[in-house]
């Protein structure tokens, strides 16, 4: 490899990247729509969801739970009088779901809080609990459903004892991400569509566009070596994707007051990893489809959709069928997005990030080494 | 010396098959014409000596060392020694060589199978050890059809991309720009992106980023294709003066008469080679048999009635001039009497040197339809409207922002004329040609068809007209038929006539058994009958044809342009722009366009005639004359 021919090809690039506005576009305004979109437009939060409550205890505490679900903005609570009272509206579509409060819930409870010595455990049966049951139809606000009401719950409880109760379920996310602001959680998502979009897209583009133009053609009959090729088109790319990053997370924790619980070395470790796998992507894609429609085509299916569908960003993994669970785990997003959701709401847990690094890694090794075998010094 | 020996290629798993075992031998120094029509097979085997493509088989020899496309090497390496066999010795060894192919192909008497002759010995294609397409890369320029610069790049940031690539020296690279930029002309225009320049300056500077390290071979794809006369001229001059005698030049073109200022031709058709040689070699085999009726007439009856007799293998018309070649058993007498007999006062033809074009004619085999079955089609005769012209361009003006494209152009056109525009690249021309025909509407002015001002009229006057663009506008993914379909609705043909247009079209150009198959995969030549077809089916009165011909073979033009003739004998106009001299030596009148106005009008020999020596003027250098006239009033 020679420095003055990666170098000239990088400066080229580079100038390339500068008169091009619509690589500006891409780098920081789109970012700066998308996070708008998330953090303004598009509301995750749920609020005033229709829900029926089902009291069948009569003690205290089971009042005080109704009334902490009643007074709550996000649920509109409709008082049933029976079990199946509740579950005909369910089925009719008029609510989206059933909080039940068993007997004796209060008896419990109150057991459970005060009764019990907090080294001991408690027996089978006697843990105070409430049932929630959501319309599955939407898997999606049936997994906010439960996330929001069993997190309220806990609250609750939490507000009266430090030591926990245990109850049915307690979503994590929720648990951590405790101003329940979905902006929160959605910018991990959006962090890592900016990235394949800056990443994967731009690239894809730009190699079919060299080849449209047949300058492509002119480049592999000089003398330039496949890595000075693959070399000088990864550097700049990696270069504005760093830049497109840092300037989003800024203007998600300037604007939208996002938080960034995680350390800048841990941030730098995951992403460094994840653009590079992103540009091979790219560089693969555009290397396989020579104009720049089918690039954009073909970089829209392999990392735009993934990103939005199948990383758990939108849509919860967990609560997929189990072949397209599989499925998440070839795509990198996934793991970048659980990175970024950790760094952002919990902190450095390295076991997270290096288990994601790590998968990443393995990623890149395998496309790089694709990649090399694809891009021969041949038009065909 | 290059030796290129039985290279095979396919496409498309082996259904395209792009080289079809071809040997040919490439010696040093010398420029080398790689000619045929499109899809012959010289972008395949340029890019394979060039190294970027994989033959399936064969053997490419570079002074002896074969090339290694193994792809072990693909990666530069390192600067290996060449063991290079002695020079001297292998200059010697070629000449005697090649004299005994020369003698082969005068021994083959029958010229047309000289390939043939020229059986290369065996021992030629014996290696010297191997060479790797890196090293091959160290010594080679390559420009590609689109010359490989980057559009958002000036020149300088072009030249100084492709000399670090190159690794030309740092310290001479200035001085290395300046010579080139001098020898283009394109000093003054150092910062202007290469994407804002015209084509045949793009032209230049490809060329000029392909030079800048003097390569030892020189590979140049097509690089006069769409270029008008005058760049085509400066490209070859400039080629000539940077390089020194050390340089192996390889140059494909689709242009005939470009070939015949070459060293050497190599002639290839469907994958093969047709002829390999000088062009004055060529010619040798049609040296008495190219000769011109002067001073006719009725030209277009009698060029058509011309080649329906025996023994004629091409006509075609060159002002008021009608040209043909016969073949060596028919004297040149009868052919002169039997005229005689059939037109009045036609003087007996004499003979001419022939051209390269001629001689690539006669090797394919000479045109084989002799008669334009379009005769019969078009049995309606158009008759004058009544007005001076069929269709009229009247102060017609168009501006793009301040740039005025085309300024204050009037002519007209006469029912049953072929009319000519012809210009530079970026002259205003294929403006003009818009307008006329509604699809850009103009600035100031008119543009009548008929009497009917074309920005009035409606789609059903619409159907007087037949255009026929470039890149044929054909509909790739439908069939030929479903073309055809698709066009007879267009032009409104009815629907209970519909189907037997479409089948006499088809029997018409040839293309029944292609009917089902899609226009995408058609090749070149039928993909032109096929949007020839679909142009006139409706029997238009006037036929809109932008450069209707550009990179087909011979053979197909002179078809292309014996069914236009018969049309236009039956009353048709037509309005056509043209790269191609030949093809405007056909018009019955030419504007030539420069610079947004007409610099010059009449017919072709009008045209000659105001050249400074008239007397053997081409209409290619009454062209050039003409527009460094206007260069020189108002540079």
């Amino acid at each position: 490899m020679k420095l003055t021919i990666v170098k000239a090809l990088i400066s080229k690039e580079v100038k390339q990247i500068k008169r091009d506005a619509s690589s500006v576009l891409v780098a920081f305004i789109l970012p700066m729509i998308v996070l708008l979109i998330f953090g303004y437009g598009v509301s995750f939060n749920i609020e005033n969801i229709k829900m029926e409550l089902v009291n069948l205890d009569s003690g205290t505490m089971s009042n005080k739970i109704t009334d902490l679900y009643a007074s709550s903005k996000y649920f509109n609570i409709n008082k049933a009088a029976t079990t199946e009272d509740a579950q005909e509206r369910v089925e009719s579509g008029e609510s989206q779901g059933i909080i039940i409060i068993p007997e004796h819930f209060s008896k419990k409870f109150i057991h459970g809080l005060y009764g019990m010595q907090t080294n001991q455990r408690p027996i089978r049966g006697s843990l105070p609990e409430i049932q929630i049951i959501s319309d599955g139809t939407d898997p999606n606000t049936a997994a906010y459903i439960e996330a929001y009401a069993s997190g309220m719950f806990y609250q609750y409880c939490a507000s009266l004892n430090k030591t926990k109760p245990q109850i049915l379920s307690v979503n994590n996310r929720l648990w951590f991400n405790s101003t329940t602001e979905s902006i929160n959680f959605l910018m991990s998502g959006a962090l890592t569509m900016i990235l394949s979009i800056v990443g994967t897209f731009l690239t894809a583009l730009v190699v079919a566009k060299e080849w449209e133009r047949g300058t492509m053609e002119a480049l592999i009959a000089t003398p330039v070596s496949i890595w000075e090729i693959i070399i000088s088109k990864i550097v700049p790319y990696f270069v504005l994707c760093i830049f497109s990053l840092v300037f989003s997370l800024l203007y998600g924790i300037l604007v939208f007051n996002v938080p960034f619980q995680g350390s800048i070395l841990a941030l730098t470790l995951v992403a460094t990893v994840f653009i590079t796998v992103s540009i091979l992507i790219g560089l693969i894609i555009s290397t396989t489809a020579k104009d720049q429609f089918v690039a954009s085509m073909g970089a829209m299916v392999v990392t735009f959709l993934p990103t939005f569908m199948l990383s758990g960003f939108v849509f919860e993994i967990k609560s997929m069928p189990l072949w397209l669970q599989c499925l998440t785990v070839i795509f990198p997003a996934k793991y970048f997005v659980s990175s970024i959701r950790t760094l952002c709401l919990v902190g450095d847990v390295w076991s997270i990030i290096l288990e994601n690094t790590a998968i990443l890694s393995a990623m890149a090794v395998f496309l790089m080494y694709s990649l090399k075998k694809k891009l021969r010094k041949n038009i065909e | 010396m290059i030796s290129i020996d039985n290279l095979t290629k396919t496409f498309d798993g082996s259904k395209i098959v792009a080289l079809d075992g071809v040997s040919c031998k490439i010696r040093s120094n010398e420029v080398v014409g790689f000619i045929g029509p499109d899809g012959a097979g010289k972008t395949t085997l340029l890019r394979i000596v060039a190294g970027i493509l994989t033959p399936d088989s064969g053997n490419v020899l570079i002074n002896r060392q074969s090339l290694d496309f193994s792809g072990k090497d693909r990666d530069r390496i390192s600067a290996r020694p060449l063991s290079k066999p002695p020079e001297s010795d292998l200059m010697e060894e070629e000449t005697a060589h090649r004299s005994a192919a020369y003698l082969s192909v005068r021994q083959g008497d029958e010229c047309r199978h000289s390939s043939t002759g020229l059986t290369h010995q065996k021992t030629d294609y014996e290696a010297f050890g191997k060479m790797s397409i890196g090293q091959l890369q160290e010594i080679t320029s390559y420009m590609p059809q689109r010359f490989g610069l980057y559009e958002d790049l000036s020149i300088i940031e072009n030249l100084n991309l492709y000399a670090n690539l190159h690794n030309l020296d740092n310290t001479i690279k200035e001085e290395v720009f300046d010579r080139v930029l001098a020898v283009t002309k394109l000093s003054q225009f150092r910062k202007r992106l290469a994407g804002n320049l015209s084509g045949g300056m793009k032209q230049k500077l490809g060329l000029a980023c392909a030079l800048l390290k003097k390569p030892k071979i020189l590979i140049l794809d097509e690089p006069s294709v769409g270029v008008d006369p005058i760049s085509r001229k400066d490209l070859i001059a400039m080629v000539n003066s940077m390089l020194d005698e050390h340089t192996t030049v390889l140059w494909s073109t689709a242009y005939l008469d470009e070939a015949e200022e070459l060293d050497h031709v190599i002639l290839l058709n469907d994958g093969k080679v047709i002829f390999e040689g000088s062009p004055s070699e060529a010619k040798r085999c049609v040296t008495n048999r190219v000769y011109v009726f002067a001073d006719i007439q009725e030209k277009r009856r009698f060029s058509a009635e011309l080649m329906k007799e025996d023994g004629i293998m091409d006509s075609i018309i060159h002002g008021n001039k009608v040209r043909f070649i016969k073949d060596q058993d028919t004297a040149v007498e009868s052919i002169s009497k039997n005229m005689g007999r059939k037109f009045d006062g036609v003087r007996s033809p004499y003979n001419i040197d022939p051209a390269f074009e001629d001689a690539c004619i006669d090797m394919l085999g000479g045109i084989v339809e002799k008669r334009s079955p379009l005769e019969e089609y078009f049995n309606t005769t158009f008759y004058d409207s009544g007005e001076d012209g069929i269709v009229n361009a009247i102060h017609l003006t168009k501006k793009f922002g301040r740039f005025v494209a085309v300024d204050d152009i009037s002519f007209s056109i006469k029912r049953g004329q072929i009319f000519g525009l012809l210009g530079p690249n970026g002259s205003g021309k294929s403006t003009t040609f818009r307008m006329l025909c509604g699809l850009l509407k103009q600035t100031a002015g008119t543009a009548r068809i008929a009497g009917i001002d074309i920005s009035d009229i409606n789609s059903d006057a619409k159907v007087m007209i037949g255009y026929m663009a470039q890149k044929f506008s054909l509909y790739p993914i439908l069939s030929v038929r479903q073309n055809l379909e698709f066009f007879s609705g267009a032009y409104r043909i009815r629907s209970q006539e519909k189907k037997g247009v479409i089948n006499q079209m088809l029997e018409i150009f040839h293309l029944t058994n292609y009917q089902n198959m899609n226009a995408a995969v058609l090749s070149l030549g039928y993909k032109q009958r096929l949007s020839l077809a679909c142009a006139i089916m409706h029997r238009p009165r006037v036929l809109f044809l932008d450069e209707p011909t550009s990179g087909v073979d011979p053979i197909t033009r002179r078809e292309f342009w014996m069914h236009i003739n018969t049309m236009v004998h039956h009353g048709m106009s037509v309005i056509v722009t043209t790269h191609f001299m030949d093809e405007a030596e056909n018009c019955d009148e030419i504007a030539l366009i420069y610079k947004g106005k007409i610099r010059a009008s009449g017919t072709p020999d009008d045209l000659k005639d105001r050249c400074r020596n008239s007397e053997t003027a081409t209409l290619e250098q009454a062209f050039i004359e003409i527009i460094q006239d206007v260069d020189e009033a108002s540079p």
